[in-house]
């Protein structure tokens, strides 16, 4: 299960494409962003590889079978729209408006962080996995993390991420 | 399972289908994903299905390893037993369990227990074991839930008692934490698991390898009370007692008087229990049981001067050997198929009366 330090890197690596974004907008005008901007990348992404592979790998896995399952999409899509892109628009070069995404930033990483929300990150998509609502044996439904396509009937084995959110671990 | 061969089992119960099972079982958590949960009680906690809690530890690979292993190695020791001779038999619940058998239970017949493995159905969906101290003071139990790669899942049982955990068990660990001879108590909470098991469950089949711990873990003794009432009314229809009510208070306080007594209904005896009988056996064996007229009838007194007569009386433990002619005081009865002599001296008693 993942600790508040995870839950915040977490948070972070959901923040890596603006990250890029920012640095592509300020590359040649202002080092101290692309620094930072770079390094938040950075530490997102190799920390959102090192939290799922940790994750697949410290805990031993129960098995369930699929009786059916949904892909979220639009979670995503909705995150991006709502969360990322209107902080393309801020000038991190202005103190006012830097402090002001700061602040931002804070209240939405306790939410981030408190609230069922880990699945929400346009990173995972990148990096290949897809997530699902699935529904198991006696009804019994949870959200999965996964890398393959899922199909029925497979016997899927889990990993508990956080909550009701599972990671779904290839078959060795 | 398919129902011919439970039937099967039932009609020869210590030939080979239950070997074969128990051999299945081996093979298949070999290899399946290994879930352990503990089990906490909550007797006055509401709505009733709430009084059974699972939590799920987590663990590493190793660990699960581990936990494979000691199912799997008592799998294969049953196995052993089995073509050493181990009997299984039916499930009777007020019988002793003898040191070379196990007990089978079909859970169809068993509402309660199906109702309470419900919950681990899905291991894997079970809340985190966060050592809340509502849940630790009802601790009663730990499973091994095995899910094969194919095939049911495979549930193992074991009572918990506070000497598996570390900070209440009365040895002390130590551990070298620091190198170069420096062993240091160990402070922070922890589990200590032995290598047994109670009870073995898949699908509908159960296999009870520790009778005692069995009904522990499936909270027989809490049940047993309003079962036994029920027996002693059954036996008055059948045996007038003078004072029922005493007996059933008695159960209430002895409850191995309760386990024999809510047994009796689904012994073979009980059938052929009536008062000239009783009062037969009285007579043979001199016994200090009084019964006395009300009315027209003849009725059994119960008194806690001769409990244990009574209850002997009733749960036909006086027998006589056909070998030695010896008599014996025996706790330990299983029916057996009537010889062709016996059906005949049977009958004849019937008609005797």
């Amino acid at each position: 299960m993942l600790n508040m330090p995870a839950r915040l890197i977490l948070f972070f690596s959901s923040y890596t494409p603006l990250a890029v974004i920012f640095i592509i907008l300020y590359l040649g005008r202002s080092w101290p962003v692309v620094v930072l901007a770079s390094l938040g990348a950075a530490t997102g992404l190799c920390g959102l590889i090192w939290i799922m592979y940790r994750a697949r790998v410290d805990v031993a896995p129960a098995s369930a079978v699929v009786v059916d399952f949904r892909q979220c999409g639009d979670d995503v899509m909705g995150y991006v729209a709502a969360y990322l892109i209107p902080f393309v628009g801020f000038s991190l070069t202005d103190l006012r408006q830097g402090i002001a995404l700061l602040v931002f930033l804070l209240v939405l990483a306790y939410l981030y962080v408190t609230t069922d929300m880990l699945h929400i990150n346009p990173m995972l998509q990148i990096l290949g996995f897809h997530v699902y609502d699935v529904t198991f044996e006696a009804s019994t439904v949870r959200r999965v993390i996964t890398r393959s396509a899922l199909r029925r009937g497979e016997l899927l084995q889990l990993v508990p991420l956080s909550g009701d959110l599972q990671i779904g671990r290839e078959r060795p | 399972m398919s129902k011919p061969f439970r039937k099967q089992m039932r009609l020869f119960p210590s030939d080979s289908p239950y070997f074969e099972h128990i051999q299945q079982l081996a093979r298949a958590a070999a290899t399946g994903t290994v879930t352990v949960s503990l089990g906490s009680v909550h007797d006055k906690a509401k709505p009733p299905a709430a009084r059974v809690r699972h939590q799920r530890l987590l663990f590493n690979e190793p660990t699960a390893a581990t936990f494979r292993g000691i199912v799997t190695a008592t799998l294969i020791e049953l196995q052993e037993r089995l073509q050493d001779g181990l009997r299984v038999r039916r499930y009777a619940g007020g019988v002793k369990q003898a040191d070379d058998e196990i007990e089978h239970l079909d859970l169809l017949e068993e509402e309660r227990i199906t109702t309470q493995l419900q919950q681990l159905a899905t291991p894997f969906a079970l809340d985190t074991f966060s050592a809340r101290k509502d849940f630790m003071t009802g601790l009663r139990y730990y499973v091994i839930s095995i899910q094969p790669d194919s095939g049911s899942l495979i549930h193992c049982f074991r009572f918990y008692s506070e000497v598996f955990e570390l900070q209440r068990s009365r040895w002390t660990a130590l551990l070298n934490l620091r190198g170069d001879g420096y062993y240091d108590e160990v402070r922070t909470p922890g589990f200590l698991f032995d290598h047994e098991i109670d009870c073995v469950c898949s699908d509908d089949e159960m296999f009870i390898l520790n009778k005692a711990k069995f009904q522990q873990i499936f909270r027989f003794y809490e049940y047993v009370q309003q079962d036994a009432s029920t027996a002693v009314q059954k036996l008055h229809e059948r045996v007038p007692l003078a004072n029922l009510e005493e007996i059933i208070a008695a159960a209430k306080r002895d409850s191995r008087m309760a386990i024999r007594l809510a047994d009796l209904p689904y012994q073979p005896h009980f059938k052929r229990l009536t008062m000239s009988r009783i009062k037969r056996m009285i007579a043979y064996r001199a016994l200090p049981v009084r019964t006395e007229m009300c009315g027209d009838t003849e009725m059994l007194v119960y008194s806690r001067e001769y409990k244990a007569e009574f209850l002997r009386l009733l749960c036909d433990d006086y027998v006589t050997s056909h070998m030695t002619y010896l008599e014996y005081e025996s706790t330990v009865k299983r029916a057996l198929k009537p010889s062709r002599r016996r059906r005949a001296a049977s009958t004849a008693l019937r008609a005797v009366g």
